[in-house]
């Protein structure tokens, strides 16, 4: 352990030492994760770091990498892999929370060579539509930062999206103290995203070309009512999300946050936790049958169940579409 | 003579403008209150007229108001109350104070935030839209 420390504490502050390392994607996965020069690639859980020397050398997996709220904590390199022993220097925004989680693993009975930890940023920040950091720069404006509508999101798999929203909702679930499991949520967005009216998707549809103002398109699909609802009632809710922290009532934030995903993912989760205080509910699946809505009992008990289904899934096994089909299905 | 010539002249005038004036209507209005078992936040509305004044308050969900409009049919006056009901559908309640007081003449959810009454035979009937957005006419009474 202590040897570990070491090896983090020199591999932070002497990074240039491997400041020549090429990093590149297995074919298949994405990047992510500017802070590593180079690149991280995502996969289910826990990211799979891969790596080669240059472009002519073969490309292996050669560590993994550990996040918190959407943030880069940690990185291992195992002995397997073109480039062990070699760490990507860290070039990102200087750190200002002191967030560090030291990634543990074992690879074939051979702890690692090395961790490096950092300390990450947490707040706003991890609520921005960043996603990929690399092919496309998101804006902080409330109008076009669209994630939903960018190509490379749309490009992603059903199962990146879903770690993508994972992450996200994590933070914002955390940032306002509220219980619910990001598989939950995910869960739900999973759903609603592929049952939402007008035939509006998150995962894995066509792009999105216009954005009707009556309607707010996105993961959390509420109606205005309830926007309004939700600012005069549920007067606990104010938004952590960049450029949407000012606004105090629904109908605003309604009509702002058809341009950005992550609002409406906290909405959509204000919504929820609005629900449960208005029922005294205790289980997540009373709150997820008061939540939607639907004129029938059963149709609503439907929802809460399949929801729920998927959630034990993503819980149990990780993210897959296996899992999240789960959440489809009935009325 | 004269004098009961100016009293029939005067009551003829009279009647027509009596008959024209529109009778005193409802006034609705609105407030959030807490419960005084929890502390969940519920919009109480009221009815006045006159010295008149009857109240309602939900007590099932759902509890938050977002809509009311005044409508006259056939000189009968009806409110059409939303209330957010889902995070997608809207709870209309229909009242008709002047008939039936606070006793909503029904409840209908909808899927869509738009609605209007109409009547239709003897019925009043509300407009709810469906999952799919299609239009449908429930009957309220």
């Amino acid at each position: 352990m202590k040897m570990i420390l070491l090896l983090s504490t020199l591999l932070t502050f002497a990074p240039d030492v491997f400041a020549k390392t090429e990093w590149y994607c297995k074919p298949g996965l994405f990047a992510d994760y500017s802070r590593i020069e180079g690149l991280i690639c995502s996969e289910q859980g826990q990211g799979q770091l891969y790596c080669r020397n240059n472009s002519s050398d073969p490309i292996g997996k050669c560590g993994s990498f550990s996040t918190i709220s959407g943030h880069l904590v940690g990185a291992i390199m195992t002995n397997k892999g073109p480039e062990n022993r070699k760490l990507a220097p860290v070039r990102d925004r200087p750190a200002t929370l002191n967030e560090t989680q030291a990634v543990s693993e074992t690879t074939g009975g051979k702890s690692s060579t090395a961790t490096v930890t950092r300390n990450v940023q947490r707040g706003s920040s991890g609520l921005n539509n960043d996603f990929p950091p690399r092919q496309a720069k998101f804006s902080r404006s409330r109008s076009t930062s669209v994630g939903y509508t960018n190509t490379s999101w749309l490009a992603m798999s059903t199962v990146q999206q879903a770690q993508y929203l994972m992450g996200k909702y994590k933070t914002l679930a955390g940032l306002h103290g509220l219980r619910f499991s990001p598989e939950l949520l995910t869960c739900k967005a999973y759903r609603e995203s592929l049952l939402n009216l007008g035939g509006r998707k998150i995962f894995q549809v066509q792009r999105i070309t216009s954005v009707k103002s009556s309607t707010a398109a996105g993961v959390s699909q509420v109606t205005k009512t309830t926007a309004r609802d939700t600012f005069a009632r549920g007067r606990w809710f104010r938004s952590k999300v960049p450029g949407f922290e000012g606004i105090t009532d629904g109908t605003t934030f309604y009509n702002q946050m058809a341009g950005n995903m992550i609002a409406q993912m906290e909405f959509g989760m204000a919504i929820l936790e609005q629900k449960r205080r208005d029922g005294g509910f205790r289980s997540d699946h009373s709150v997820l049958q008061a939540y939607y809505g639907h004129p029938k009992k059963s149709c609503q008990k439907n929802y809460a169940d399949k929801v729920t289904s998927c959630t034990n899934c993503l819980k149990s096994s990780g993210v897959s579409v296996r899992c999240l089909d789960r959440a489809l299905g009935g009325c | 003579m004269k004098t009961l010539m100016i009293c029939i002249s005067l009551l003829l005038l009279a009647l027509p403008s009596a008959a024209k004036r529109t009778p005193a209507s409802w006034q609705l209005t609105d407030r959030y209150e807490k419960k005084a078992d929890t502390e969940v936040m519920r919009s109480v509305i009221e009815f006045r007229k006159g010295s008149a004044v009857s109240t309602y308050k939900p007590e099932e969900m759902p509890f938050g108001l977002v809509l009311k409009e005044r409508a006259l049919i056939n000189k009968q006056e009806y409110f059409i109350t939303g209330w957010a009901h889902g995070a997608k559908t809207v709870m209309f309640r229909i009242f008709s104070p002047e008939t039936e007081g606070v006793k909503p003449l029904c409840e209908e959810v909808s899927f869509g935030e738009e609605t209007s009454l109409r009547q239709q035979d003897d019925k009043i009937q509300v407009q709810i839209f469906s999952p799919s957005g299609e239009e449908i006419w429930k009957d309220c009474k």
